[in-house]
């Protein structure tokens, strides 16, 4: 790997390459020896006739284990010291190198953006510091930048960008599109490889982070893609004209919505859809026991507390009530292999969710 | 997510052992060693310019005495090394959640 040239500091830098080494040694590491740990835990368990069915029975499993109390600490505390450290955080550092920030984000001046300066956010998001980022990610007009710095450590093993490429296969193989948009797309991390994917369609990128949406437009008008837009405005109530869309996308936004905002997000993606089109949110899903107490505790170690209800909610339901009448949940690859049971590292359960409006 | 701690209240971090002296202590030993490993990394970085250099020998850096301004960088630099090692220790969190 080339050496990290995030900041003007190799201090910082090398202190960003060392929490990486971290995650991934956490992931790909400790990780496995966690999963066998629950392997003989669940043997012994079932032996004495007890039942491992919900993430509650693996709770229980793991209520007296060292090895799971070291993997929750070093999940917490290796994203809190990526972002918090005083000395080399993430926000610390670009509070030190502002003239950096605003080089990057200058090109946002003439950069496809619009935003709405009255729209206030969500109460559930003014709430929480998803992720742990400090502020979360409306607040510190650099905002976007530490979020952009810190997702380079979220996936470890995956190649930057593999999962958003991933990503637009799959849409490819639901057909041609024309008329794009992508919700909650922050940076604009998946809206640009759509845009790059469907070169002749409008691509329009909505999210509520001011800071993001600037970085977005910035990348945008850097990397000169012409079709590709971005708006200031809430998934759940985008102000967008109904039936204006054959493509709704968003990727890992409902699990940041509670229950009431991933409803209210459904119904708006099936109102801006043309009969015919088709909604791709790329999200969390798992049946299995064990990852689902992976991904409920990883919800409260990391900030985001609408993880678990999202996991827990019948989706499929939750689509036929918001009227769509085709839904398909399937397993997406962040990379090649990663869905295959004998991979050992961990990974996010995601789930692609693949809905039509018929008429 | 907000903590029920009855003493510290909503600041308090998360913790995840018996003891949360342990969860504190953790938190030091994974600061240091990512001093360390900072440390090592410029050193590695020094060390190969002035050999490339001409300037050092690399082991008569183990008689120096540092004084003056030398000094006073170096207890700067222990001082940031202090803070950021032991902020661990009161346990209160660095975002709302």
């Amino acid at each position: 790997m080339a050496a990290l040239t995030l900041f003007g500091s190799r201090e910082a830098n090398a202190f960003q390459e060392f929490i990486m080494e971290a995650r991934t040694w956490w992931a790909a590491e400790l990780f496995p020896r966690l999963r066998e740990e629950y392997e003989v835990r669940k043997r012994l368990a079932e032996q004495e006739g007890r039942r491992v069915g919900k993430a509650e029975d693996v709770a229980l499993l793991f209520s007296r284990s060292t090895l799971y109390q070291y993997f929750c600490w070093l999940e917490r505390h290796v994203q809190k010291s990526k972002y918090s450290s005083s000395r080399w955080g993430l926000v610390a550092q670009l509070a030190r190198e502002p003239e950096r920030a605003e080089e990057r984000l200058a090109a946002a001046k003439k950069g496809p953006l619009e935003l709405d300066r009255s729209l206030r956010v969500p109460e559930y998001y003014e709430a929480h510091d998803i992720h742990q980022h400090p502020g979360n990610l409306h607040r510190d007009p650099h905002a976007a930048l530490v979020y952009e710095a810190s997702a380079l450590s979220i996936h470890p093993k995956t190649k930057k960008n593999e999962l958003h490429e991933r990503f637009v296969e799959v849409v490819r193989r639901e057909g041609e599109f024309s008329r794009v948009l992508d919700m909650g797309c922050g940076f604009g991390k998946s809206t640009v490889p759509l845009a790059h994917a469907f070169p002749r369609a409008e691509v329009i990128g909505v999210d509520v982070s001011g800071p993001c949406l600037e970085l977005a437009a910035a990348e945008a008008a850097r990397s000169r893609v012409a079709n590709v837009r971005f708006r200031q405005a809430d998934a759940a109530d985008t102000r967008l004209p109904g039936g204006s869309f054959d493509l709704v996308t968003s990727t890992m936004l409902l699990h940041e919505l509670p229950g009431p905002a991933v409803e209210a997000t459904l119904a708006e993606t099936r109102r801006l859809l043309a009969p015919g089109g088709v909604s791709i949110h790329l999200d969390f899903r798992t049946e299995d026991p064990f990852w689902q107490f992976i991904m409920y505790g990883h919800g409260v170690r990391n900030n985001e507390p609408f993880l678990e209800p999202l996991i827990r909610m019948d989706l499929a339901d939750a689509y036929r009530r918001a009227g769509f009448d085709e839904v398909r949940i399937e397993p997406f690859a962040e990379r090649e292999g990663a869905t295959d049971p004998s991979n050992p590292f961990w990974r996010f359960p995601w789930a692609a969710i693949i809905a039509r409006k018929v008429s | 997510m907000k903590s029920n701690d009855p003493v510290v209240g909503p600041e308090a971090e998360q913790t995840f052992f018996a003891d949360p002296a342990i969860d504190r202590l953790v938190g030091m030993v994974f600061s240091l060693t990512a001093e360390v490993h900072v440390l090592r990394d410029r050193m590695k970085l020094l060390e190969d310019a002035l050999a490339k250099r001409g300037l050092v020998d690399p082991a008569a850096l183990d008689t120096m005495v540092p004084d003056g301004a030398l000094e006073a960088s170096i207890a700067a630099e222990r001082s940031a090394l202090v803070r950021h090692v032991l902020e661990a220790l009161p346990g209160r969190l660095a975002s709302k959640s």
